[in-house]
């Protein structure tokens, strides 16, 4: 067990933890983590939390991305005002990755680190299609808004990738941000005794009928109705029914 | 598997609508305001005239994970007699600082059917460019100013579902029009506008896999625009993503943008400002 108080970096910390990034990704270093940034004050600052008490086991292993983002969304970042401190905010955001970093970050047998783009780890909030590739927002963010719903994404999926599901819908925002629809994926490609999503959905050479890319792809059901129906007031029965013939076998 | 269904098989949706009233609806910024407010203009036009009296009229404002639906009111008040109707939005605090990042939609419901639209206006980001270049009658880059950090003169922004845009700093007084009016100044920098963009390009079909994947897709019309005008040179997309296809994807913008230059007459253009300028007449004039 090795708890810390939540804090955010400052633009130090966030420096520093840049430049270990840079260090085992660039420069071939098997340096372990910089966990004293974390509570250093020279590096790190308080992050005003609903909660009083606020610690985090930098120790802890979580079975996948549902769990971390379930535990960080139920007893962390509690409230909305909460959630806004880590979404909004590269230095929350970033320490979460240090912090986490032995399970967002896989370890190669010779004890290298394989380090994916920078952008996995430091939530870059200038690119909207970025936002998504942050390995602890992505998860955090999409819990939040779609809870259950959320397991198409999150549930059996290792700390340390994004996932080719997250990334052909989380780049549409407005797919991403309607409950609604996600709740309609949910429903169509989520395999609930088996835990992962259904055999072919994602299959694109070629895609199946019906498939998740004829759901979110160019052309697909959600671009064609998007201007004509209002996805943002229906609900997620309501969409169900309009859905054309070629889904009706991922319906059950 | 893959059948007639990958056609586009849906009916007519938008016949029964009256589409899209982009003409119709703009968003002002109120200067010197705080927090941050905006004004929804709405010009009655003869499809709101079409659209029954009693149908909702809501604008949807969203950016990073937050979305903010407004009701503005029923058809008959919002789009009235032809007359302006304006409507002011706190975006200050409804998102922060980040407000300039905001895209808005608006749309006209019905409550006979269920999320059925009558009329819409496309995604549209609350900060876009005028249009600076323009392929197929669609802008493919716009241009506006803003405030930048530190010593950015100008920069690329990607907005969502937009063309990309040359953002440049509101401190650099006339910069914005030197660029679509001075020959030294455009023939300069598009060169290096041209590969910001190839390099976006790039980078989103290394993260997707595919160029597209969108409804509006700024890439395609980009390698449309530069199959057109600068070279019949393919964009190299098929085969895994691995070192091969990095070093075809740096050959291919080379490629481009040498025959952009080509295409603009740099060379020319440079000599005969720079003759003019030796001779006294100056390329102002």
């Amino acid at each position: 067990m090795n708890n810390v108080n939540i804090k955010k970096f400052n633009q130090q910390g966030l420096d520093e933890f840049k430049s270990f990034l840079n260090r085992i990704k660039y420069e071939g270093s098997d340096e372990n983590p910089p966990f004293s940034l974390l509570s250093d004050p020279g590096y790190s600052e308080i992050l005003p939390l609903s909660k009083q008490v606020n610690r985090i086991d930098i120790d802890e292993v979580f079975k996948d991305r549902y769990d971390l983002a379930d535990r960080l969304v139920s007893s962390i970042f509690v409230t909305e005002s909460d959630r806004t401190l880590l979404l909004d905010d590269t230095l929350a955001a970033s320490w979460l990755s240090l912090a986490y970093f032995n399970q967002i970050c896989e370890r190669n047998n010779n004890g290298k680190y394989n380090c994916l783009a920078i952008n996995r780890y430091i939530l870059d909030l200038e690119g909207r299609q970025k936002i998504y590739r942050h390995l602890i927002f992505s998860a955090v963010a999409t819990f939040q808004l779609h809870k259950n719903n959320s397991k198409l994404f999150l549930k059996n999926k290792s700390l340390h990738v994004g996932g080719e599901l997250m990334e052909q819908v989380a780049t549409k925002e407005w797919v991403m941000l309607n409950q609604a629809l996600v709740e309609v994926l949910h429903r169509l490609y989520w395999d609930e005794s088996a835990e992962t999503p259904k055999t072919n959905c994602q299959d694109h050479n070629p895609v199946p009928d019906g498939g998740l890319r004829r759901f979110v792809g160019k052309g697909g059901f959600a671009d064609e109705y998007r201007y004509s129906y209002d996805f943002w007031t229906m609900t997620a029965d309501q969409i169900f029914n309009l859905l054309p013939e070629e889904f009706n076998k991922w319906k059950n | 598997m893959s059948t007639a269904y990958t056609e586009s098989q849906y009916a007519n949706l938008y016949g029964r609508s009256e589409g899209l009233l982009n003409e119709e609806v703009t968003i002002e910024i109120i200067n010197n305001t705080s927090p941050q407010k905006v004004r929804v203009i709405c010009n009655g036009s003869s499809k709101t005239s079409n659209i029954p009296n009693d149908a909702n009229v809501s604008i949807y404002m969203r950016h990073n994970l937050r979305l903010k639906k407004v009701d503005l009111g029923i058809n008959s008040d919002v789009f009235k007699d032809s007359k302006h109707q304006s409507k002011f939005i706190d975006v200050g605090s409804l998102f922060g600082v980040r407000w300039k990042k905001i895209k808005w939609e608006l749309k006209i419901t019905t409550s006979d059917e269920p999320g059925r639209c009558w009329a819409w206006t496309k995604n549209t980001p609350l900060l876009s460019g005028k249009s600076l270049i323009k392929h197929n009658g669609e802008s493919i880059l716009k241009l506006r100013t803003d405030e930048l950090p530190d010593e950015i003169a100008w920069e690329i922004d990607f907005p969502d579902e937009d063309a990309p845009t040359i953002v440049v700093n509101s401190e650099i007084n006339n910069f914005a029009s030197l660029i679509k009016t001075d020959s030294l100044v455009s023939s300069s920098l598009l060169p290096e506008i041209i590969s910001n963009i190839l390099d976006q390009i790039i980078s989103n079909y290394a993260e997707m896999g595919s160029i597209g994947n969108n409804s509006y897709t700024w890439e395609e019309n980009w390698l449309n625009f530069i199959k057109n005008k600068f070279t019949d040179t393919n964009f190299p997309s098929s085969g895994e993503f691995g070192s091969e296809m990095v070093i075809d994807l740096m050959n291919w913008k080379r490629n481009v943008v040498k025959h952009m230059k080509n295409y603009i007459n740099q060379k020319t253009k440079l000599i005969q400002i720079i003759s003019n300028t030796e001779t006294g007449e100056g390329y102002y004039e």
